[in-house]
């Protein structure tokens, strides 16, 4: 089950995002949580610790490659996930996702 | 960014016992670019007064435009059955299915200002319970029955030592079952 999480700032989808997430996990599925949001905050809600928080590996686009259907991974997402991913509590899985603002001055 | 996400959904591997959970961007600019694309399902989580409403039911309308098999409002932060009722009207209004009901609740809050997760800041607490109950249902990919995906002895097995609250009571899933798109509704004045 692939799951898109939406809503406004602040109507709490990170939270539902990151609590899904958590209990899924617990109940013995395999989970892959992705921060696609541009305040990535789904670590905290995962219980990733706000000292590792600087430790989190972004997916950049050099992870792209173009095809004739438009881009696609240059690897497995197995593979990337080995590299660019994060272990969360309850063995969820954390991809997060780089932003422009990244790069910023910010 | 978006080529990215739409990319890593695709990829994301599909199994019975997977569950891959995107938390998109809070615009919802994002969903035309097609990052939800290749999900199953999108949940638009709304709150109870008008603006959310009306935002949940455009990125429901984008959602749908993109062919996802489901589309559904998350009702967040209920205080009490007024709201309820006021999100259950708008979902019959716009034909919208409302996939869960989560109570307001203070612990959540709580759990942001301690930068923790609420699994971990208020195991019990009956948003975390309500959230649960939820994402049992639409990980079965159904909007009914409540199957339990795994054996109790898998969840022991994550050694941590939070218990977790049991999922709703059947009842909850009988009044679901039937393929009616509104959700039961809950009572919120419960614990």
């Amino acid at each position: 089950m692939k799951l898109a999480v939406a809503g406004k700032g602040g109507s709490g989808k990170t939270s539902i995002s990151g609590t899904m997430a958590r209990l899924l996990a617990r109940d013995g599925y395999k989970v892959l949580a992705i921060d696609g949001d541009s305040n990535p905050n789904l670590a905290l809600t995962l219980g990733v610790p706000p000292e590792r928080m600087n430790d989190l590996p972004v997916l950049t686009r050099d992870l792209l490659e173009r095809s004739d259907d438009g881009p696609k991974l240059a690897k497995s997402l197995e593979e990337i996930c080995e590299t660019h991913s994060l272990r969360a509590p309850d063995g969820v899985t954390l991809l997060v996702m780089a932003h422009p603002q990244h790069a910023g001055t910010g | 960014m978006h080529a990215t996400v739409r990319s890593v959904i695709e990829a994301a591997a599909n199994q019975d016992n997977e569950v891959c959970i995107l938390d998109t961007e809070a615009s919802p600019e994002h969903l035309s670019r097609g990052t939800a694309q290749y999900a199953d399902a999108m949940l638009c989580i709304v709150e109870p007064y008008y603006k959310s409403l009306e935002t949940g039911r455009r990125m429901a309308v984008l959602g749908r435009d993109l062919g996802l098999e489901r589309v559904a409002l998350v009702a967040n932060k209920v205080r009490d059955e007024r709201e309820l009722e006021a999100v259950r009207k708008f979902a019959e209004t716009h034909d919208l299915e409302i996939a869960g009901i989560i109570p307001f609740d203070e612990q959540m809050p709580g759990a942001e200002r301690a930068e923790a997760s609420p699994v971990d800041f208020a195991p019990g607490t009956k948003a975390v319970a309500a959230i649960g109950e939820m994402a049992r249902r639409v990980a079965a990919g159904n909007g009914g029955s409540i199957p339990s995906p795994a054996p109790p002895e898998t969840a022991d097995a994550a050694g941590n030592g939070g218990s977790i609250p049991s999922p709703a009571p059947p009842e909850t899933a009988d009044a679901a079952g039937n393929g009616d798109s509104i959700a039961k509704p809950l009572s919120l004045e419960e614990t």
